[in-house]
């Protein structure tokens, strides 16, 4: 395993935690832990003294520990769907029409 | 058989380049004695269920570490204030006869207050309930390693003390050596298991299960030299606010074990929470024993070939 | 591995060649070690998920691996959990993917001993031919001449496990159905909550958030074990604590939370209202409240109606009270000069008759309907600005808690004055304008016969104080499930539609404009209560909702009073309803009076129970306590029963309400194996099943459930209903099919459609806002970004009060938002609770309606008057102030008044239900101790999620009652050993834990013990115990329908208790001793 001045040196040449991972033949996580002593999955509770810390992402460092993430926020067959209902809702279109 | 350099242990094991040494601090002062670490390093680790039952040791029901469970909640409730705390409580007024016949039937203190079998009136009752979450030291001077003959047991590059399952054969040498009796073998499995400081998450940069889990922040993860420092600061700040019995415990590179690698802000002294309060890596004498091993194995074979020569001549 | 490489490896050569000569750490690393990887790193994929157990609503990673979910632990973006979770949330692994789960289907014929299996599609088509037969046989048309159109012959129980889109489905079909019974665990857990906070500040709903905690000043918990049932929001009290704030933890326990928290204050159980009205008295009498705040922002300056007469005046009584039907006649407690408001008040002069002088309206629990909305006044109050004026409310209640004194506290609730001294000094100096206090509650409060009155008066007091709507202050209602907010908002309650819109009755409205008219206010935002209603009823019926046909406003079964889930016990054993739906609900252990609970299901015709594993309400014919006694044989027992084996949270998708009104959405990470069903399928396809089976039926009782839409897209090879399409009609749509985005888009003309106008706004864009998840770091910390609230997310209510009446904060300190004068539009951290651009200085016309009848000075916008309410004139029906009453079954007499329990409170007589002589009635010593019930951290609720858990259930393994050392010295009680509880309705035993964390309570020159008993378990699981709701009686409050399971009297003694028929007969000699009948306790 790397030491952490190894680890800050890359950073230091402008290395992002992808890069730096190839480059040592290490997980991305690793190498966040090893530069910052802080874990990529720790959560709003870094002190502020870590915060200025080189190296420390400012936020999302999880991603660099997790697999790809699946939470989609808006689905197309549900607009459709929603359209459909409004549409076919005579007495709404009605209204609407009275309305403007 | 001592370390070279107490505060850096994977050096002197070996690893050329590794990390800043990694560890636990425990702040037990804001442990609210949930048991998630115990829950949360039970699920990562799929360490098997205890079951032990109803102890009545108030709501510890895990007695203490062992090969099923790593991460252990003490809970301590004493007749004595913790700093400035009111805990509006009054103490028993309790006949004397009840309370001698108490004392025959009950052969173990469980944290009642004595009394001297007096009656009177209910007065305020000084009182606190300590929790801690305790777990294996990960020491400096680790005996457990000292003994192993296979090698099973290892010093990491993050400077934590590993069981390695694929090579351990349950001899057991681990098990008497540790002086907090954290190491344990499961019956049924017939190897020894003990923390590991999450290695496996460690290895990706992911914070142990228990500190992740820890609602209050009680224990935290990082490095060991912050730790340190930081837990320093915080019983300063528990001695300004009162909190006057606040003392670190494991935190002194020079103690017995060459500190250790999870250390603890405890309220009391160590053995109210059931640990050694002066503990010393039993293998601590060894090389002074070998040393005398070899001056008397000399000493013998010296006096045995001056007889042999001796009767020759 | 070739052969160097292998010797290479050796440890032996690696050890002697390398730098590791004694083999300790880099020569020893095993093959093993080196390819160590954790399965977090390893998965396929990281599904976002939200826990299933407390109402914290922790976000989780939850990651899958070849199809199983192989991880659960915190999703570190949370700004309220910041990756942390519980015991309980961290055993989700385990409980999600444990053999503790079944899933298979089971089913029980009538009369049969045993289970067998049932295919799922069967046993689906058998439950929808139960539904519809037994409607058929139960239907109902009117009743005493008006018409209703229902079934009393179906129940439903359960939604607060499930999410918000399974709880609409349940309401929405059952209710097309004709079934009024539909309940869940918000009625038996914070039904008191909606009340008084909706009656007093406008919403039903915890006031603030949790991470706001770390802005107070002062903390005071109370009525709630916050760091034990709570625990990742106790982090923010300790956030608090670290910056120097004052914990207080006024609790009969000292608990994991008092062991944190600066002062522990024990208090008898019951007697909080006694508690809080002494500091309110050592405020009003000392002058200590925050005069401008007050006078400005509450209804202190206004006078009331005078022929009001208080409790001071009539010795435990307020005016109006009818000793003969037992409830209130509120026409005294009015404002001056307004009208009768609306749980009694129509101008139309049918009213009484109709009403029957409101009485099915009040037994209706009516006050529940201002979960958002205060009650409706009609009219413009007289006030006196100088609060000298006798009738003016500040001087009501200055006079009514006027006998609160330290002595009276002492006296009623055990605390010594200097310690009660102490409370209030921390509370004054920790309110004003530079510095703020919290109150943080639970079922500790809530879960008595005047549980809204407990919380009520902390309403009052944070109104005096001055802490309303201020960062740090408010009132934080820990609510306990995980979607029991939601199951509230979406409700799968009696009394409710969606948004706390109220089920109609069969007396009071006849027709939608009738029921508008009585329910509508006219100022205040409620005044678009129209626009509400005929929205929803276009979300449900579609096309069919028209002008001409009120937009099938018939549809809807109509009320005649109290039909909660005790109420239908009562009809069950009466042999009225049938049928019962158990969603996720236990109340063979949850419930009071388990017993009753038992022997009514012991008399249905069909039961369903949707579930992870058999849980007591599923077996209780087999195995149940009664099987044991001989009450009930297996065999005489005709109820059928279907056990449904439920999906768990990571196999679903939808969302779930927090305590603080926060929607999370989770997501389906795996689908269910086996059998096992989310929730959201079983009502689809019962529903879909149901209106095949009705089709071409011209019967007119079936119109509604044909005409209902229901037609939801399903996926996947299982035919899973698409959550977000529930979502979608939830948050409403206009005739283009637009979402809409804030339900002041809602029309009353038929051409808007939402399933619930204050979830409006979720679906904006047709972006799904409660899926929103930007890190905690990203943000400030009210973190408006992550997920969404009700109300148009904001986060912190009636924030208006955070600034003066010129529109500038009270305090740099205390800033939260501000009048921005030259915007001329309200700005600051947190969405203004208030109309953006209305100016500080503005005065309404005389006429002005809606919410332009309100001023700028008027923060609390959902109610009628736009104030806070220190006296309701309207919204609770036992007394417009909290005066103390005592438990119902007490071993101590009511210091403060004659009237020794709550005159208003709903009894229900019944053999297996008799309560104790109390105070100083004969007999009263019989059952001479208190108990009181809670939870452990370790476990869940009624057990289901955490005694089948291993995890969870080694932690806390026994049922043991907790006990001081005086108690058990003075009845020879053991350490470790056994002791058997009796009460009027039965015994249980439990293991003893002596402990001097229980304090014995003096006062009144009386001892008062203590027994604490948890109250989680039930003879089914891994670990087994009696359940302590054996102990306790149907007793509710009348303006929520909760029971009282916090404070009940009881004895106790060594041992184990008796078995089989022995036990019975030791519950009754008890009541022979206590001289105990079916008058007992039953005096108005």
């Amino acid at each position: 395993m790397p030491t952490k001045e190894q680890v800050l040196r890359l950073l230091s040449r402008g290395h992002d935690y992808a890069e730096i991972a190839e480059l040592l033949g290490i997980p991305a996580g690793q190498a966040y832990l090893i530069a910052t002593g802080v874990a990529a999955d720790g959560g709003d509770t870094v002190t502020r003294a870590q915060r200025d810390r080189a190296g420390m992402l400012p936020s999302r460092s999880q991603r660099l520990v997790n697999p790809r993430e699946v939470s989609p926020s808006a689905r197309g067959d549900v607009h459709e769907w929603i359209r459909r209902r409004a549409w076919g809702d005579s007495p709404m279109q009605a209204a609407a029409e009275a309305g403007s | 058989m001592t370390l070279l350099e107490p505060d850096d242990p994977a050096t002197s094991s070996g690893y050329a380049d590794h990390p800043e040494r990694m560890g636990f601090f425990t702040d037990t002062s804001v442990c609210i004695g949930c048991k998630a670490c115990e829950v949360a390093c039970k699920e990562w680790n799929h360490v098997p269920e205890d079951l032990l039952g109803f102890t009545g040791m108030s709501f510890d029901n895990t007695a203490g570490l062992g090969a099923n469970t790593w991460r252990h909640v003490a809970f301590v409730e004493q007749p004595r204030r913790l700093g400035r705390q009111e805990s509006g409580l009054v103490a028993a007024d309790l006949p004397a006869g009840t309370v001698e016949a108490a004392r025959d039937r009950t052969p173990a203190s469980l944290g009642l207050p004595s009394h001297d079998g007096a009656t009177g009136s209910a007065s305020d009752m000084e009182f606190r309930w300590l929790m801690a979450s305790d777990v294996c030291k990960h020491c400096t001077h680790a005996a457990c390693l000292d003994v192993c003959p296979t090698g099973s047991l290892f010093r990491t590059e993050f400077g934590t003390v590993v069981v390695q399952e694929d090579i351990c054969n349950g001899c057991g040498y681990c098990v008497p050596a540790c002086p907090y009796g954290v190491i344990a073998k499961r019956e049924d499995d017939g190897r020894v298991w003990k923390c590991t400081l999450c290695y496996d998450r460690l290895t990706v940069g992911q914070e142990p299960a228990c500190a992740k889990s820890c609602p209050t922040d009680s224990i935290q993860f990082g490095e060991l030299g912050e730790l340190r420092e930081r837990a320093a600061r915080r019983v300063e700040q528990l001695h300004e606010a009162g909190v006057e019995s606040a003392r670190l415990y494991g935190h002194d590179p020079g103690d017995g074990v060459g500190g250790t690698g999870a250390f603890f802000l405890l309220l009391d002294e160590p053995e109210v929470y059931g640990l050694p309060p002066d503990p010393v890596v039993t293998t601590r004498d060894l090389p002074a024993m070998w040393r005398h091993v070899a001056v008397a194995a000399t000493a013998l074979l010296t006096v045995a070939a001056a007889v042999t020569w001796g009767s020759r001549t | 591995m070739n052969p160097l490489d292998r010797l290479r490896s050796w440890p032996v050569l690696r050890q002697l060649a390398d730098t590791d000569p004694l083999g300790r750490g880099a020569a020893v690393k095993s093959s093993g070690s080196r390819a160590l990887q954790p399965r977090t790193a390893t998965a396929d994929r990281v599904v976002k998920s939200i826990c299933p157990y407390c109402a914290v609503g922790c976000a989780q990673n939850v990651y899958v691996k070849d199809e199983k979910v192989v991880q659960v632990e915190g999703d570190p973006d949370s700004p309220v959990s910041r990756g942390r979770l519980c015991p309980k949330g961290a055993a989700s692994l385990q409980l999600t993917t444990g053999s503790g789960r079944l899933h298979k289907v089971l089913y029980r014929p009538p009369y049969g001993r045993d289970w067998q299996e049932l295919d799922l599609d069967r046993a689906l088509d058998m439950v929808a031919d139960r539904i519809i037969a037994t409607r058929r046989d139960t239907w109902e048309w009117e009743s005493a001449g008006r018409r209703t159109a229902r079934t009393l012959g179906i129940a439903a129980l359960g939604g607060a496990t499930l999410d918000n889109e399974e709880n609409y489905l349940i309401k929405k079909l059952l209710t097309a159905l004709g079934v009024v019974q539909i309940e869940n665990q918000a009625r038996v857990c914070h039904s008191s909550t909606v009340v008084a906070l909706g009656t007093s500040f406008g919403r039903g709903g915890a006031t603030t958030f949790m991470q706001d905690l770390q802005h107070s000043d002062c903390i005071v918990i109370e009525g709630s074990n916050f760091a034990e049932a709570h625990p990742v929001g106790f982090q923010w009290v300790m956030e608090a604590k670290a910056r120097g704030a004052v914990v207080i933890h006024v609790d009969p326990r000292f608990t994991r939370t008092s062991a944190l928290a600066d002062l522990h204050v024990p208090i008898r159980a019951g007697t909080d209202v006694a508690f809080i009205g002494g500091i309110i008295n050592h405020v009003l009498s000392n002058d200590l409240y925050f005069r401008e705040f007050v006078v400005n922002y509450t209804n202190a300056t206004t006078l009331i109606n005078e022929d009001y007469r208080d409790t001071e005046d009539l010795d435990g009584l307020f005016s109006g009270f009818d000793p003969g039907t037992g409830h209130y006649d509120f026409d005294t407690w009015q404002y001056e000069g307004m009208r009768a408001v609306p749980v009694s008040g129509e101008r139309d002069v049918d009213h009484e008759r109709r009403t029957r002088g409101g009485a099915s309206i009040r037994r209706s629990g009516h006050g529940e309907t201002h979960g958002s909305g205060g009650p409706s006044l009609e009219g413009t109050p007289h006030t006196d600005p100088t609060m000298r004026d006798p009738r003016c409310v500040l001087q009501i209640l200055k006079r009514h808690y006027a006998r609160y004194t330290p002595e009276m506290v002492e006296r009623t609730c055990g605390i010594p004055q200097d310690l009660f001294a102490q409370v209030c000094r921390h509370l004054v100096e920790n309110s004003g304008p530079e510095r703020t206090a919290e109150f943080v509650y639970a079922v500790g409060w809530t879960q008595h016969t005047d549980g809204s009155q407990f919380i009520r008066a902390a309403c009052v007091l944070q109104l005096l104080l001055g802490n309303m709507g201020r960062p740090g202050g408010g009132i934080q209602a820990l609510r306990g499930h995980a979607n029991i907010q939601g199951s509230s908002d979406i409700p799968t309650l009696f009394n409710l539609l969606p948004g706390y819109i109220p089920m109609p009755h069969a007396h009071q409205h006849e027709n939608i404009d009738d029921f508008l008219r009585a329910d509508a206010a006219h100022k205040g935002f409620w005044a678009d209560m129209p626009a509400y209603l005929v929205s929803l009823l276009k979300a449900w019926w579609g096309p069919a909702a028209r002008p001409d046909n009120e937009f099938c406003f018939g549809h809807l079964p109509r009320l005649t009073g109290g039909h909660s889930t005790y109420d239908t016990v009562m009809e069950q054993l009466k042999g009225v309803c049938k049928g019962y739906l158990l969603f996720g609900e236990n109340p063979a252990v949850g419930s009071a009076n388990a017993k009753m609970q038992r022997l009514g299901m012991a008399n249905l015709d069909w039961l369903v129970v949707r579930d992870f594993s058999l849980i007591e309400s599923a077996t209780w014919w087999q195995d149940g306590p009664e099987i044991e006694t001989g009450e009930l044989k297996t065999e005489d027992i005709g109820t059928e029963v279907f056990f449904f084996p439920a999906a768990a949270h990571t196999e679903k998708t939808g969302s779930f309400t927090n305590t603080n009104r926060m929607v999370q959405w989770h997501y389906q990470a795996v689908e269910p194996e086996g059998e096992a069903r989310s929730d959201l399928w079983f009502l689809y396809h019962l529903g879909r099943v149901i209106r095949r089976k009705l089709s071409g039926s011209q019967d007119p009782m079936d119109a509604p459930i044909l005409d209902l839409t229901w037609d939801y897209p399903t996926e996947g090879s299982l035919g899973e209903p698409v959550a977000e399409a529930v979502l979608a009609e939830v948050n409403g749509w206009d005739a283009t099919g637009r979402p809409l985005s804030a339900y002041t888009e809602l029309k009353d003309d038929g051409s808007t459609a939402c399933g619930c106008w204050i979830y409006c706004g979720i679906y904006a864009g047709g972006v799904n806002q409660a899926a929103r998840r930007k890190p905690a770091e990203e943000q400030n910390w009210i973190a408006g970004e992550w997920a969404w609230s009700w109300p148009a997310n904001r986060r912190l209510l009636y924030n208006r009060a955070s600034a003066d009446p010129e529109g500038r904060p009270w305090s740099a300190r205390k800033a939260l938002v501000w009048w921005d004068a030259a915007e001329g539009r309200w700005t600051g951290y947190d969405v203004p609770d208030f109309p953006p651009d209305k100016a500080p200085g503005y005065r309404p016309a005389e006429d002005a309606t809606g919410s332009d009848a309100l001023s700028g000075t008027d923060p609390f916008i959902m109610q009628a008057d736009g104030k806070g309410w220190l006296y309701a004139p309207a919204g609770l029906v036992d007394g417009p102030l909290p005066t103390h009453y005592e438990p119902q079954d007490s071993p101590v007499a009511n210091p403060l008044h004659g009237r020794q329990r709550s005159p208003a409170r709903l009894v229900y007589a019944h053999e297996h239900n008799r309560y104790h002589p109390s105070g100083s009635e004969p007999g009263a010593d019989v059952y001479p101790y208190v108990v009181t019930t809670y939870r452990l951290t370790e476990h869940f609720t009624a057990g289901g999620m955490s005694r089948n858990t291993p995890y969870l259930a080694e932690l806390q393994p026994e049922m043991f009652c907790e006990v001081s050392p005086e108690l058990a010295a003075e009845r020879g009680l053991i350490h470790g050993g056994w002791a058997t509880i009796i009460t009027a309705r039965n015994a249980i035993e439990a293991r003893v834990l002596v402990t001097h964390r229980i304090a014995p309570l003096r006062g009144d020159g009386k001892v008062v013990h203590h027994i604490g008993l948890p109250f989680h378990w039930g003879p089914n699981g891994h670990v087994r115990g009696d359940a302590a709701n054996e102990l306790s009686s149907i007793i509710l409050d009348p303006n929520s329908h909760i029971q009282e399971v916090k404070a009940m009297s009881a004895d106790i003694r060594p041992g184990r208790r008796p078995r089989g028929p022995a036990l019975v007969d030791l519950v009754r000699a008890y009541q022979r001793r206590a001289g105990i009948t079916d008058h007992t306790g039953t005096e108005k």
